[in-house]
């Protein structure tokens, strides 16, 4: 008996260490920290929006998360809630580490009548401090500009200068050499015919962009001085030819490729062409000497300056990366050994704060090379957003970040309007960066370094949308402004009566389409200050939060052309539309929780036949009306989720 | 006692001297600081240079950094002071400026004409870049 009992407890203390084992290997773990200290933050909630874990003292969590994939945010009084996106394999745990904003201050905004939001294009620029042997690139910046003021966004002039910079012959020789390379430029004029002056040109005027491409600017000042994040002034006249605002936005150029590291620190352009010439037949050095210097691009096909290069010659991109391929170190040291650079830090935006290094969206130097044998154009395909972020935090579907636009603002009527980089700065350098420098334009109208967060940069203080929702632009998940959110998903608003969580039903008087909101605060707002748009129809339905059954997330998608709203409580639908129509519906996560148990009070779903918006309702005597008099414009299309009483 | 008070003159004159060829005078006027900043250019004694800067600037590039990349740009030839005016704690300066050829490429010296700003800093007078 003794025996059958030392055996049982045996087999229990095995199974319980099988299980404890098995739940350790799977689901989600990771460390969350402050992005500003390092320190680790206790009491911090991730979730999953199906279940939830909080750090322990060390600042490590452990979420039981199903297998698949998964939109985490991690959230903590006082920080900016934060996004991510993780699958769960089967048979490990996936890491997911966290670092936190600390919340928005809370500052008063400069009062103006015109705003102008500019930024560089790449973060960084490379530039040589000499073109006598070679050209891999000459000096070549470019910068965009948006202006949100009283009048039509495309009747501006802006224009640029640069108030150290006026003169890049004094500290390079690219133009005593641009002639060899097959550019016949006049001095302190770059390859697209701008010089260090000029006026941006309109290139998107459906979208209000404006642009200066190719301005030769070098990091070195008139005097000398090394300044990689010299400062160009926009100044924005309006139509009538009055200044109406002036800003500075950094032109970050640096010379830091470290050629030297391996070829030499005597002549290491001499060592480069000697070897390209031994390996490939070439006369690269002997031309040099003779005064004529070639472009790499000649040759090798180079994207990035829209040079075709030579029939049978691989790109320069390809060549130059497959040849160091096992000759630099790993990760982002080793891409710092050509690239600019481990002083001037072109990787120094707000995933390099929070750990991320090159490879982590480019790949390693191995990487970047095969891709293009496997037909990855350089520098036109490029690492997406949504690699790691879910896509109502993304770049836009099918489109690169720089060219991607906001198209979930949460009334819709900034969608297509602002570019992503208007307001989050270039790619490398994402607000908000290691470098003070890139917060110029921030700092001007913020007081901070924040990326452009706050209504009032653009709009002024009576305006409705300076308010909208107490939210910044975007929807579906947007961070509070200025108040951070103390509450976890999948359950943010406390129930006013406890276990009952009311559900606010809108119907926008222009559009026709609904919107439903678990928000109190959120429907206060939008009473106060956007009933001209927005008719407030009550409450739809309770949601009993103290129910078990009523714990299925209803997850909210937003119609990228028409702007309303698909929920639902189905995981097939959802993954159908994740997987299959994401071109037209916006995954935005989870609203709130509902039951999918058929004991519940159901939540019908009914499709507009003319626009194919959708309108849910939990009043049988609704539904009874819509299907007996209006069949015509309403289709219904049974029970989309269930509410446990 | 004489001995000791020749010593003492000494000891100050030569911490004078090298306070001086680094450049930094707690006392200095913007014209010092300016000539300073250009004299030392013009001699590629870049460390001197680079200690005419304002502390923000110090704060984002190191003197080896300033050091090697100043060395690669075009060394000074003349340097004249146009203009300065003094303003509480600022001042501006109109300075012409001559360059060699950088790289050695021609033979025709590159003239421009430059605005500096000063700031005072801890009692002596600094350039600013921003």
């Amino acid at each position: 008996m003794k025996r059958v009992l030392l055996v049982s407890l045996s087999a229990l203390a095995l199974s319980l260490a099988l299980a404890t084992a098995a739940f350790a290997a799977t689901g989600v773990t990771g460390t969350v920290k402050d992005i500003n200290t390092g320190a680790v933050i206790s009491g911090a909630t991730v979730t999953d929006g199906v279940v939830s874990a909080t750090t322990g003292s060390g600042g490590v969590y452990a979420l039981a998360s199903a297998l698949g994939s998964h939109t985490l945010s991690a959230s903590k009084s006082g920080y900016l809630k934060t996004y991510q996106v993780c699958t769960v394999p089967a048979g490990s745990a996936a890491k997911v580490d966290w670092f936190l904003t600390p919340s928005y201050p809370a500052k008063p905004v400069p009062a103006k009548s015109v705003t102008v939001l500019a930024w560089n294009d790449l973060g960084m620029h490379c530039d040589q401090d000499s073109y006598k042997y070679f050209m891999v690139l000459p000096p070549y910046n470019t910068l965009h500009a948006q202006v949100f003021g009283p009048e039509d966004a495309t009747g501006y002039t802006i224009t640029y200068s640069f108030a150290k910079k006026k003169d890049s012959t004094l500290h390079t020789d690219f133009w005593t050499y641009a002639p060899s390379f097959g550019f016949n430029l006049p001095k302190n004029v770059g390859l697209t015919g701008n010089g260090l002056s000029g006026t941006m040109k309109l290139e998107n005027a459906a979208r209000g962009l404006y642009t200066a491409t190719g301005i030769p600017v070098t990091p070195y000042d008139d005097d000398g001085t090394w300044d990689p994040y010299g400062a160009a002034t926009l100044t924005v006249k309006n139509s009538a030819g009055t200044v109406v605002a002036t800003t500075n936005v950094v032109t970050p150029v640096s010379t830091e490729m470290s050629c030297s590291t391996c070829h030499g620190t005597t002549n290491p352009a001499v060592d480069i062409l000697s070897k390209h010439d031994d390996s490939n037949g070439t006369t690269l050095l002997a031309d040099a000497n003779a005064g004529h210097p070639h472009a790499c691009a000649e040759c090798h096909s180079d994207n990035a300056l829209g040079m075709a290069g030579k029939p049978g010659v691989p790109s320069l991109s390809y060549a130059m990366h497959k040849f160091h391929d096992g000759k630099v170190a790993s990760g982002t040291a080793g891409c710092y050994t050509c690239h600019p650079g481990p002083k001037t830090e072109c990787l120094r935006g707000i995933m390099a704060r929070a750990g991320k290094g090159c490879v982590d969206c480019h790949g390693d130097v191995n990487k970047v090379w095969t891709s293009i044998a496997s037909g990855r154009k350089p520098w036109l395909d490029e690492p997406r957003c949504d690699q790691c972020h879910d896509a109502s935090r993304a770049e836009n579907a099918g489109t690169l970040y720089r060219n991607s636009v906001l198209n979930n603002s949460v009334a819709g009527d900034m969608n297509g309007k602002i570019y992503c980089e208007a307001c989050h700065n270039g790619t490398h350098a994402e607000s908000t960066t290691k470098n003070p420098a890139d917060a110029v334009i921030s700092q001007t109208y913020q007081g901070d370094n924040y990326w452009i967060y706050n209504c009032q940069v653009c709009h002024k203080g009576n305006d409705s949308e300076t308010t909208f929702r107490g939210q910044a632009m975007h929807a579906g998940g947007g961070v509070p402004n200025p108040d951070p959110n103390p509450n976890p998903d999948p359950d943010p608003n406390p129930s006013p009566n406890g276990t009952d969580r009311p559900i606010y039903r809108f119907r926008n008087l222009r559009s026709g389409f609904y919107l439903w909101s678990a928000d109190s605060a959120e429907k206060a707002t939008i009473i106060e200050t956007l009933s001209t748009t927005w008719k407030y129809e009550g409450v739809a339905y309770q949601v009993n939060t103290a129910n078990a059954l009523n714990q299925s997330p209803l997850w909210r998608f937003r119609n990228l052309a028409g702007g309303f709203y698909l929920y639902t409580a189905n995981p097939a639908e959802k993954a159908n539309i994740i997987a299959n129509l994401a071109s037209s519906w916006r995954y935005e996560g989870p609203a709130y929780n509902v039951s999918t148990d058929q004991s519940g009070a159901p939540v019908w779903r009914f499709r507009n036949r003319g626009n194919g918006t959708y309108l849910y309702s939990a009043d049988p005597s609704e539904k009874a009306n819509i299907v007996a008099n209006l069949s015509a414009t309403w289709k219904l299309e049974g029970p989309a989720f269930y509410l446990a009483p | 006692m004489r001995k000791s008070v020749v010593l003492i003159v000494l000891a100050i004159a030569s911490l004078s001297l090298s306070a001086c060829a680094r450049g930094y005078q707690s006392s200095a006027t913007p014209r010092n600081t300016l000539e300073t900043f250009f004299t030392s250019a013009q001699k590629a004694d870049y460390s001197t240079t680079y200690d005419c800067y304002d502390s923000q600037y110090k704060a984002t590039v190191s003197e080896a950094d300033f050091v090697g990349h100043r060395g690669r740009a075009a060394v000074l030839k003349t340097y004249h002071i146009d203009e300065l005016s003094v303003s509480g704690d600022s001042a501006n300066a109109v300075v012409s400026l001559t360059f060699a050829p950088v790289g050695g490429a021609g033979t025709s010296p590159h003239v421009t004409k430059v605005q500096e700003r000063l700031v005072r800093e801890s009692g002596g007078w600094r350039i600013a870049v921003r």
